[in-house]
C-alpha cells in the first residue's frame, strides 16, 4: 500500500514540481508584460468611458451585477477621471517593471489584480484577449519567477543598471518547478478544444463559408466582396482551422511534433494578425506556446541561434 | 520545499487545474449543472472563461453609433454616443464600442442603457445643447452594414444591406427631472 501510495506521489511530483529551464518562465513573463502593456496602450484613449464614472458604463449598475458573485475591482472604489488615469499609469509602470523582471512577485500582483478589476469593472467592452490576459495574469502570478532575463541592479552602484545577465552563464542551469507551465499548457488546450466544440454547431463553421463571411467584415484588414466566389479557399481555410485549432495542443504535447505545433499554432496566430484588426488576440495567443518548451527544445534553440553546443543536466535540483 | 507544503501545493494545483478543465463541460450538460458550485470559486479567482469567441459568423462589415436627437420642429441632430463629452464613434480605432452598444441591446446588459442616456441628458445640458437648439428627445441608434449571403453576391445583389436597431426615445425633460 505504502509503495502504490508513494508510486503516485512520485508521478504527481513529477508532472507539477519537474525541474525545468527558468528561461522559459523568463520568456513568458516578458511575453505577457509586453502584450499586457499593448492591451492598456489600447484602452488608454477611452479610460474615462470604461472606467470613471463620467463614462458609458454606469458604476453603480456594474456594482449591482457583481452584488450577487465574488467580484472585485480597484475601480469600484476608483471612478474619478484623475484616479483612473493614475492608476493606469502605475498599471503600465508595473508591466514594464514586470517584463525587465523589476520586482517581479508585487508586480505580477499588480498585473493580476489589474486584469480582474478591468474585466469586473468593464464587462461589455471586455474581449476574449483580456479574459486570456486575466487568466495568464493569474498563472504568473503563482508561477515561480527565478532569476533569468531579469534587469539587474548593482549593489555598490546603484544608480547604474546593469545590462540584462548574459543567461548562458549566469541562469542557464537555473531550474524551476514546472508547475506554472503546466497549467499554461491545460488553459492552451481548453481554449482551443472548447472553441471548437462551440464553433461546431454553427452553419458557417459547418459549410465552409466562415472564412468568406470573415474576410468581408470589419474584422478583415482587407474587406472584398470577391471572398463570396472563394468558396474553395474559404472551405479550406475554415476546416484548417477547425483542425489546426484540434491539434495544436496535441502536437505541442509530444515533443516528436512540437515543432510543427508550433508552425501550425503560431502560423494561424501571425495569419490572424496579418489579415485581421484583432492584434492583443493575436500577439498573447503566441505566448502559452513557450510553456511547452523543455530543456532539451532551449538547448536546441540556443544552437540554432548561436550554434553553441552543450546540454543542460535533466534533473538539475 | 518541505514534502507536506509540496504535498499541499499538489493539491491546490490540482484544483486549479480542474477548475480550468470545467470549462470543457458543456454548459448544456447534466454535469455541468452538478459542478456549477465551482463556477462561484472560478470567478472569486479570476478563471472563469468561455472560449465562444467568433462561434457565429462575423456579419457586420461596417458600424455606426449615433445619438439621434430631435427639435421642437421635428429637425433631427446627431451627436456621438461616447461619454464623456458626447465623441464620435470611429470603428477603425477600437471594437469596444462596438461590443459594448450592441450587449445593451441584449437582456443581460440592459441594465446599463438607461444610466447611460441619463448621463447623455446630462451632457446634453450641460454643452447648452438642450437649450441652444431645443432639443426635445434624443435615441440610440446603432446601424450595421450587414453581409448579405454569398449566394446573393455571387447573384450580383449588394455586399451589405443595412440594418437599424435603436433605442429609446428618451424625453429630455423627463431624463432630466
Amino acid at each position: 500500500m505504502k509503495r502504490w501510495v508513494l508510486s503516485i506521489w512520485s508521478g504527481v511530483d513529477q508532472f507539477w514540481f519537474k525541474p525545468v529551464d527558468a528561461r522559459i518562465y523568463a520568456w513568458i513573463r516578458i511575453g505577457f508584460a509586453v502584450v499586457a502593456l499593448i492591451n492598456l496602450a489600447d484602452l488608454w484613449q477611452d479610460r474615462h468611458s470604461f472606467f470613471a464614472d463620467t463614462g458609458i458604463l454606469d458604476l453603480a449598475t456594474a456594482r449591482a451585477n457583481a452584488a450577487d458573485q465574488p467580484l472585485f475591482s480597484i475601480f469600484f472604489w476608483i471612478s474619478s477621471e484623475s484616479a483612473v488615469t493614475a492608476v493606469f499609469l502605475v498599471t503600465a509602470l508595473a508591466l514594464a517593471c514586470l517584463g525587465l523582471g523589476i520586482f517581479p512577485r508585487v508586480t505580477a500582483i499588480w498585473a493580476y489584480v489589474w486584469h480582474v478589476s478591468i474585466v469586473n469593472r468593464a464587462f461589455p467592452i471586455i474581449h476574449g484577449w483580456d479574459m486570456v490576459l486575466r487568466i495568464f495574469s493569474f498563472f504568473i502570478m503563482i508561477s515561480p519567477i527565478g532569476n533569468a532575463l531579469r534587469l539587474r541592479w548593482n549593489k555598490h552602484r546603484s544608480a547604474e543598471p546593469k545590462s540584462l545577465p548574459n543567461t548562458e552563464d549566469e541562469s542557464s542551469l537555473e531550474m524551476l518547478p514546472r508547475y506554472g507551465l503546466v497549467l499554461f499548457q491545460i488553459q492552451l488546450a481548453v481554449i482551443y478544444w472548447q472553441t471548437v466544440w462551440l464553433k461546431l454547431s454553427d452553419q458557417f463553421w459547418r459549410n465552409g463559408e466562415f472564412i468568406s463571411y470573415y474576410m468581408m467584415s470589419m474584422y478583415t484588414r482587407f474587406p472584398d466582396s470577391a471572398w463570396a466566389d472563394r468558396l474553395l479557399i474559404s472551405n479550406v481555410l475554415t476546416y484548417g482551422t477547425l483542425i489546426a485549432e484540434i491539434s495544436i495542443p496535441l502536437l505541442l504535447f509530444f515533443k516528436r511534433t512540437r515543432v510543427l505545433g508550433f508552425v501550425v499554432g503560431w502560423g494561424l496566430h501571425l495569419g490572424i494578425l496579418a489579415m485581421s484588426n484583432l492584434v492583443v488576440f493575436s500577439l498573447i495567443m503566441l505566448v502559452p506556446y513557450l510553456a511547452f518548451l523543455d530543456n532539451d527544445d532551449i538547448q536546441r534553440i540556443r544552437r540554432f541561434l548561436f550554434g553553441k553546443t552543450g546540454r543542460i543536466e535533466q534533473d538539475h535540483p | 520545499m518541505s514534502t507536506p507544503v509540496r504535498v499541499a501545493t499538489a493539491g491546490l494545483l490540482t484544483v486549479v487545474a480542474l477548475l480550468i478543465l470545467v470549462t470543457m463541460v458543456p454548459a448544456e450538460s447534466f454535469l455541468r449543472k452538478k459542478l456549477s458550485r465551482l463556477e462561484y470559486v472560478k470567478t472569486a479567482v479570476g478563471l472563469d472563461q468561455n472560449w465562444n469567441m467568433f462561434t457565429t459568423v462575423a456579419n457586420h462589415h461596417s458600424s455606426g453609433l449615433l445619438i439621434q436627437s430631435m427639435d421642437e420642429e421635428g429637425t433631427i441632430h446627431s451627436f456621438g454616443p461616447i461619454l464623456p463629452g458626447l465623441e464620435r464613434y470611429d470603428e477603425s480605432r477600437t471594437f469596444r464600442f462596438h461590443t459594448a452598444f450592441n450587449r445593451f441591446l441584449t437582456p443581460s446588459y440592459s441594465s446599463y442603457v438607461q444610466p447611460w442616456s441619463e448621463k447623455v441628458a446630462r451632457e446634453l445640458e450641460d454643452q447648452g445643447l438642450v437649450e441652444r437648439r431645443q432639443l426635445k428627445s434624443f435615441g440610440l441608434e446603432l446601424r450595421h452594414d450587414s453581409i448579405s449571403y454569398l449566394k446573393t453576391i455571387r447573384d450580383g445583389g449588394e455586399m451589405t444591406y443595412r440594418q437599424i436597431y435603436s433605442r429609446g426615445p428618451w424625453n429630455l425633460n423627463e431624463t432630466n427631472e
